[in-house]
């Protein structure tokens, strides 16, 4: 699990250019609008397309992306539960 | 002066509902829906519903955006030919993708040879329209996203205003594209099931295609048989969020109320219908509502979206939109709100849920785009009289600020290697093109919108804080090639199953200016120029005419990026020996009356031309007003280079003119927006006063205290004056 958060930090980190973030500082708990990551929903987007092309996941409904994008362990633990075998 | 009325004498309309205005007339007198499966290109799930045209008009060797906007400008001209008199003074186009829908799939299959994108630029819809249907005269090209056609609607406005034409085509026009499918796609924005605008279960937007056109005349009475009369239109933008509206509505209402004032001082209750954007997403839907009620005190009249029965048109959609409400004013029957069964009662809105026949004289039409620009026309019958409005356009554009980029760096550095008349080739380096940007600002974009960004802010400190700009004027003559190149392969090598909706957001070519307008907080027009090498041209001819003296200041930026793959097919003059060509300029204008300081003002601007008449016709008009030059600086594009240097002959010969000329683009190079640098250098030459001895090959001519002409050659000449 733990890994999985490092592991799509740096992702987000690079895709969505945050160079400003320490990577180190990201944790479970850090959420993705204003005092987390401060990002917008046109990134989470960007996101949805990393999920699917990386981890075979697809969230193609609001109401499911607002489930998932609460904070960086909601997004790890999605990710791990639906992940392809692949 | 009372200015001339802006009267609509000819129309055609192709869309969904069929070719012809006929065909799109019966359509509004019914609840039947025209979206169908998408099939004009496959698409990996059950296709979405669409608005697709069912039996397109083919026209060899171009691209299906132009073929539509031929049939609707074939139209309005036949419908206009029978009552009007004169020939067309100037083709106005609205667009967002141009030749795209056919360059996405030579790229796909690898295509190189530049000879096959000839029609790629959105510029080129309007020259190949000037050159098929005999139309001389001026060009413009606003690529505004979904606002694009609503724009040149009121641009055409000013021309017959300001007197600068007599007779304007204006055209909306876009063909179903992969690239604008797959990026709404992406940001989730479309509803397979088809729009359902301002209903409780709205769930997206659903894309169609069209062409809209207008012959629009100028008169101080109704011509025989005018079909309405364009009274007003308001530009503004919200500086909030690259693609979302801003949650209030504010620049929404902000463009409505600006239409109403410019219309003659109308009231919110004079409108007897609105057209509402109504793109049918949850957000576009919601801002509109709550600007709508904000302007009409929650009590507005009659109103619906055609975007469930048509499909939205996007580019286009202004003017099929304006079209909507010219038949509402003829045939007294409104519309319905297609795809609504259940009005949200959240939006506090009541759109018609059948056709209504009602007598209607005054319209509003809203349209909506990213980049948060908003455009609203008022269109009213042609018989309704109106209040005298007077002459205000602006005599003079002072120049405040001016910055460039070059192969040589910024505008120090390229001054300093221009006056010696050593190249400024090659594109900007990295380093310039860095400065001075917040990392968290720009980390979404590629090359051009930070060129757009670096020239604003070398410009900005120029400028004392109040002289802040409120309006942006870009221009590109290709758009952000990065974005663009990265959407598609990402898109091609998936299969056209995945790619960044970042990169499409990026692609739009009006993306940079929304940028530079949400940076400076700059809530006016917001426009963004894409006519081939005259892209520049057309921003500083339609500042003049938008300015009015004791506006906020108006911030106009040039850039074109250079791209390895893109640019050597794009534009292969640009790619000069194996070297990339890169940059622009910027300037911030604050219109006055009464010429103050170094100023700039729009000459003359006609073509298309294959001969040396229209610089005849301009050296005619220079004579006329006897004015005598300091210097000359003119560019040739490098494809029109025997054309444009019997121009120039032909030009001098008749003024006799002794002055020094350089023709700067062997300098400078032959990026689209190259003009927009050669300005930026001119202000320092006339700031200089003296034509320098680097490019005399001698010594140094001085100015003498007189204008300097800056010309562009070619298909198309152009001239504006820096005094």
């Amino acid at each position: 699990m733990d890994n999985l958060v490092g592991e799509l930090a740096e992702k987000i980190i690079d895709i969505l250019g945050l160079f400003d973030v320490k990577l180190e500082e990201i944790t479970e708990e850090t959420t993705f609008f204003d005092e987390g990551l401060g990002i917008d929903s046109v990134d989470i987007l960007e996101l949805v397309v990393m999920l699917e092309r990386d981890y075979g996941v697809i969230i193609e409904s609001r109401e499911l992306g607002e489930t998932v994008f609460i904070n960086m362990g909601t997004l790890a633990r999605y990710v791990g539960e639906n992940r392809s075998a692949a | 002066m009372s200015v001339a009325r802006a009267f609509i004498t000819g129309a055609g309309v192709i869309s969904a509902a069929g070719k012809g205005w006929q065909a799109n007339l019966r359509a509004l007198s019914s609840k039947q829906t025209y979206l169908h499966p998408l099939s004009v290109f496959p698409v990996k799930n059950p296709p979405p519903l669409a608005g697709e045209i069912q039996s397109r008009p083919e026209q060899v060797g171009m691209s299906a955006t132009h073929a539509l906007a031929l049939a609707a400008c074939e139209e309005a001209l036949a419908s206009y030919s029978s009552k009007g008199s004169g020939p067309i003074d100037a083709i106005l186009v609205g667009t967002t993708t141009g030749g795209m829908p056919a360059s996405e799939m030579l790229l796909a299959q690898r295509v190189s040879d530049p000879e096959a994108y000839l029609y790629h630029g959105a510029g080129t819809v309007a020259e190949l329209l000037a050159k098929r249907l005999g139309c001389h005269g001026l060009t413009l090209t606003v690529c505004n996203a979904c606002s694009s056609s609503a724009s040149i609607m009121k641009l055409g406005l000013e021309l017959i205003r300001s007197g600068w034409a007599h007779r304007v085509l204006a055209c909306g026009v876009d063909a179903l594209a992969r690239i604008t499918f797959h990026g709404f796609r992406l940001l989730q924005l479309i509803d397979a099931q088809g729009a359902r605008p301002f209903d409780v279960s709205r769930a997206g937007m659903c894309l169609g295609e069209a062409a809209a056109a207008f012959v629009i005349s100028a008169g101080q009475e109704p011509p025989p048989g005018a079909f309405a009369e364009i009274r007003g239109g308001g530009l503004s933008c919200d500086a909030y969020h690259p693609v979302a509206p801003h949650p209030e509505g504010e620049g929404a209402a902000q463009a409505m109320l600006q239409a109403l004032a410019d219309a003659g001082s109308l009231e919110p209750g004079d409108i007897d219908y609105i057209n509402l954007h109504g793109t049918g997403t949850r957000d576009n839907d919601a801002s509109e509502a709550i600007a709508v009620n904000r302007v009409f005190g929650g009590n507005p009249p009659p109103m619906s979206s055609s975007k469930g029965c048509l499909g939205h048109t996007l580019g286009a959609a202004g003017a099929l939109e304006a079209a909507i409400c010219v038949m509402a004013i003829q045939e007294g029957i409104l519309p319905p709100n297609w795809g609504l069964e259940q009005p949200d009662p959240e939006l506090g809105l009541s759109p018609l849920l059948e056709p209504q026949p009602t007598h209607t004289q005054l319209t509003l039409s809203n349209s909506i785009g990213f980049g948060g620009n908003n455009a609203s026309l008022v269109l009213g019958s042609p018989s309704l009289s109106i209040p005298d409005i007077k002459s205000n356009h602006s005599g003079w554009l002072e120049v405040l600020a001016a910055s460039c980029l070059t192969g040589s760096g910024n505008i120090q550095n390229t001054w300093e290697a221009f006056r010696q008349g050593k190249p400024c080739l090659g594109d900007v380096s990295s380093d310039a093109l860095s400065k001075n940007l917040p990392p968290r600002l720009v980390r979404r974009w590629k090359r051009l919108p930070r060129l757009a960004m670096a020239l604003t802010m070398d410009a900005l400190e120029q400028c004392p804080d109040e002289s802040r700009p409120n309006a942006v004027l870009f221009s590109t003559g290709l758009g952000a090639l990065s974005e663009t190149h990265d959407f598609l392969k990402q898109l091609y090598d998936s299969d056209w199953s995945l790619s960044s909706p970042i990169d499409f957001m990026g692609s739009v070519h009006n993306a940079p200016a929304g940028h530079l307008a949400e940076y400076l907080g700059a809530k006016g027009a917001n426009l963004t120029f894409s006519g081939q090498n005259y892209s520049f041209e057309q921003s500083v001819l339609s500042t003049w005419l938008l300015a009015r003296p004791g506006d906020q200041p108006y911030l106009l930026v040039g850039a074109d990026e250079a791209h390895p793959q893109l640019t050597p097919i794009l534009n292969p003059p640009a790619n000069r020996d194996g070297v990339l060509n890169d940059g622009g300029g910027a300037l911030i204008l604050r219109p006055t009356k009464i010429k103050n300081g170094l100023c700039l003002r729009p000459l003359f601007f006609k073509g298309p031309t294959e001969n040396t008449e229209e610089a005849e016709s301009l050296a005619d008009l220079i004579s006329t007003q006897g004015q005598v030059y300091g210097a000359i600086m003119v560019g040739i594009p490098a494809n029109q280079r025997d054309l444009g240097q019997a121009q120039l002959d032909a030009l001098t010969s008749i003024l006799g003119a002794t002055c020094p000329a350089i023709d700067y683009r062997r300098l400078l190079g032959d990026h689209h927006t190259v003009a927009a640098v050669a300005t930026s250098l001119a202000c320092c030459m006339v700031k200089e006063g003296q034509f320098p001895s680097g490019l005399t090959g001698s010594e140094a001519k001085p100015l003498e205290g007189r204008p300097l002409l800056l010309l562009t050659l070619g298909e198309y000449v152009v001239a504006n004056e820096l005094f």
